[in-house]
């Protein structure tokens, strides 16, 4: 009796081992000062923006070369940024615009935290494309060249932004002139990202499930993530055609994106992007999110408020008609 | 014109200038620079739709009235700085400084929209964009 | 009873370790996923779908045929029980008549057809599942139409600064049951295929309650002086959607009603 409760002791301890070490049962494998949820994740929760950073370059500019991210700072960085500022503001001067206190009051581009935003390769540049993604390229702007088409002929000329379809991943979560605002939730298996613009809702597993069919495609792909200590990683895969990141080929890219607490309001987000049929090697861009309780995600009914695209078409008919009739 | 707009795009992509910001743009592909319009009338509505929130005046056009409906900015900038459905004061008299659109209908981009003693309207006074800042008529 | 140790007992270690094994899974399970949330309360999170014809017609109905003849059987709409407490919705006159010119021109004014968000509480019980995530402060509930979605404030009650299509969403528990108040919607929004519809005064008073881990009570109480002479109450169970691995796709389908939104301003290639 007593080597049957000895072996089932031992069966239990087994067991039980590697729950032991789960953050779910509150036992971190790390001490870490971060803030956690009440079951034992890192807690990311909030509102975010990173309007801050609308305008900071993606790769890094010619003037820096042989300097390191880090070292450009200070007033140097926040001149760099005026100057940015300036340019963006200057680039709307022309007749044909929305009113521009709109957006110019919010723009705080000086508070933007970095020069260029690919910190991987080394000198901050997107790598060079495959030979098979030049050959798609060439291939489609032939096609175009052979069947041209107007920037209006179709509602399907117009950008997906335009149709109010989806700014694709990482596009919604790339900052523009308005609608930078993000919610991150929790719980213990899922996390779920909202993006104002265009109203995206990504919820993430993280219970290691594979990922779906590859015959199973969207807009902002079919996401997977799991806690490494204090990141969430999050890889998606299942891209649709139309929205793939750069001109990638939506089959093949895959996107890990990480996000880390860094401070009390700041969330650090990196995104490294993957596709061996379009670039030689895979690379990394990153940036802050700022927690800003002003700035909550609200109702963004873009594709019900389209009018704009309605008069883009009927313009351009218009412009037709008259072109025809001055003949 | 498609080889300038391409040339603009890969130069806006370069200087960092996301895709975003050319959608704007699409207002020169809605409106016509060479229709200006100046117009003077009275706020009956604004809808706070998205992409763009569309303010509808009645201008007094030779004794008839006619009305216009003036496309704007994006409202959501706009809440996030505590303006409400209740802000725009219906009724008001109000300039509008904008182009008409090129399919010749009563549509006109509100590049400025200002109360007749030159307070810009959504601006707030000062520049702080509060509602309670706005000049009521 | 005498064990021979190591085989015996081993076997026996072995049926206990796997006996332990699937209560472990079942007690990762029943962390994942715990009856309540750290707060004390019903955790309503996972993936549920309503099964009815409510979507169709919120009263008792016939089936009855599609307005597309090209559709046949497919496009036809089904019979079925409605789910409105007392039978009728209680309209006015003359919304009553507006009720019926909508049902007539379904094809063309309902909001669904043009991929337009569904609003509060059509996008309960579409036919696709939506997905509850219960947040410590705030629920998110996630629809796959049209990627409508709605977060759910559970902090002190915040007002609506403009109406929206998905509304203003307040919420607070009462007991076992969530209790959600819906203001500031447009007045854009049906409430099923059959035109039944509502004036931007629409005031929703949502309950949740778990009947079971796998039945939700769904309660509508919906009031709008402009429309209705009192108010109405709706009532169904949503389903637990239980398959391994379920999970919600993607319905974007802005691009099925462009066609019929901007079809006409289509250039056309002879001229």
């Amino acid at each position: 009796m007593n080597r049957l409760l000895l072996a089932s002791a031992l069966a239990v301890a087994i067991a039980v081992a590697p729950l032991a070490t789960s953050p779910i049962l509150g036992q971190a494998p790390k001490a870490s000062a971060a803030p956690k949820t009440p079951w034992g994740d890192p807690d990311i929760q909030g509102w975010f923006s990173n309007l801050s950073e609308n305008g900071t370059p993606l790769e890094k500019p010619a003037q820096f070369a042989g300097r390191n991210l880090e070292d450009i700072k200070g007033e140097e960085l926040t001149s760099i940024k005026q100057a940015a500022q300036n340019r963006t503001i200057e680039s709307f001067a022309g007749p044909l615009h929305a009113p521009e206190d709109w957006w110019q009051k919010d723009l705080n581009m000086v508070k933007g935290s970095q020069a260029w935003l690919v910190i991987d390769p080394p000198d901050g540049k997107v790598p060079a494309l495959t030979p098979e993604a030049t050959a798609r390229t060439a291939a489609a702007a032939e096609a175009r060249r052979a069947n041209p088409r107007g920037p209006s002929d179709s509602w399907e000329d117009r950008s997906l932004y335009d149709r109010c379809i989806t700014r694709g991943l990482p596009g919604s979560m790339l900052p523009a002139i308005y609608g930078n605002s993000y919610q991150i939730l929790q719980t213990p298996d899922y996390v779920a990202i909202r993006y104002e613009m265009i109203h995206e809702t990504r919820i993430i597993p993280l219970d290691g499930r594979p990922h779906v069919s590859s015959k199973v495609r969207t807009h902002m792909g079919d996401a997977r993530g799991h806690w490494e200590g204090d990141t969430l990683v999050v890889e998606t895969t299942n891209f649709r055609d139309e929205s793939s990141y750069r001109n990638s080929n939506a089959s093949t890219l895959r996107l890990v994106e990480r996000f880390t607490r860094v401070g009390p309001k700041t969330v650090k987000w990196s995104v490294t992007v993957e596709d061996p049929k379009t670039w030689v090697r895979p690379w990394t861009f990153a940036m802050p999110l700022t927690m800003d309780d002003t700035q909550p995600v609200l109702e963004y009914a873009c594709h019900e408020g389209n009018l704009g695209l309605r008069n883009i078409l009927s313009a351009a008919r218009s412009e037709e008609e008259a072109a025809r009739a001055n003949k | 014109m498609r080889k300038v707009l391409l040339a603009f795009i890969i130069a806006a992509s370069l200087l960092g200038l996301s895709a975003q910001l050319w959608a704007h743009h699409a207002f020169s592909a809605e409106f016509d620079a060479n229709k200006p319009v100046k117009l003077r009338g009275n706020i009956v509505k604004m809808d706070w739709i998205n992409p763009h929130a569309w303010l509808y005046i009645d201008v007094k056009d030779g004794g008839k009235v006619v009305s216009w409906a003036i496309e704007l900015g994006p409202p959501n900038a706009l809440l996030k700085r505590g303006w409400t459905k209740t802000s725009v004061p219906v009724g008001a008299e109000v300039l509008v400084d904008g182009y008409q659109s090129k399919d010749g209908a009563l549509r006109a981009n509100g590049r400025d929209v200002t109360f007749p003693d030159g307070k810009k309207m959504f601006a707030g006074s000062q520049g702080t964009g509060a509602p309670g800042d706005t000049p009521e008529k | 009873m005498k064990y021979r140790f190591p085989l015996a007992s081993a076997l026996v270690a072995a049926i206990v370790v796997s006996g332990i094994a699937i209560s472990a899974s079942a007690q990762r399970d029943a962390v994942v996923r715990p009856a309540r949330t750290a707060d004390g309360h019903p955790n309503l999170s996972g993936i549920w779908q309503a099964m009815n014809t409510a979507h169709w017609d919120l009263e008792d109905h016939s089936p009855s045929p599609s307005q597309l003849y090209q559709t046949g059987a497919v496009g036809a709409t089904p019979g079925g029980q409605g789910v409105v407490e007392g039978g009728e919705i209680p309209y006015k006159p003359d919304a009553l008549a507006r009720k019926k010119l909508n049902f007539a021109s379904r094809l063309s004014l309902d909001p669904e057809v043009k991929c337009y968000m569904p609003g509060i509480p059509r996008a309960t019980y579409m036919p696709f599942p939506f997905q509850i995530v219960q947040a410590p402060n705030m629920v998110l509930m996630a629809y796959e139409f049209a990627s409508s979605d709605r977060v759910i404030n559970m902090g002190k009650p915040v007002e609506a600064a403009v109406d929206t299509w998905m509304g203003t969403a307040n919420g607070r528990w009462d007991g076992e049951a969530l209790v959600v108040d819906n203001t500031g919607f447009n007045d854009k929004t049906w409430f099923d295929r059959a035109g039944n519809f509502h004036s931007d005064q629409l005031h929703v008073i949502e309950r949740f309650t778990l009947m079971d881990q796998d039945h939700l009570l769904y309660e509508a109480t919906i009031e709008d002086p402009q429309t209705f002479t009192r108010p109405w109450k709706i009532s169904m169970p949503l389903y637990r959607r239980v398959e391994k691995n379920v999970q919600l796709t993607d319905f974007k389908c802005v691009e099925y009603a462009e066609e019929l939104l901007y079809g006409h301003l289509r250039k056309d290639p002879s001229k």
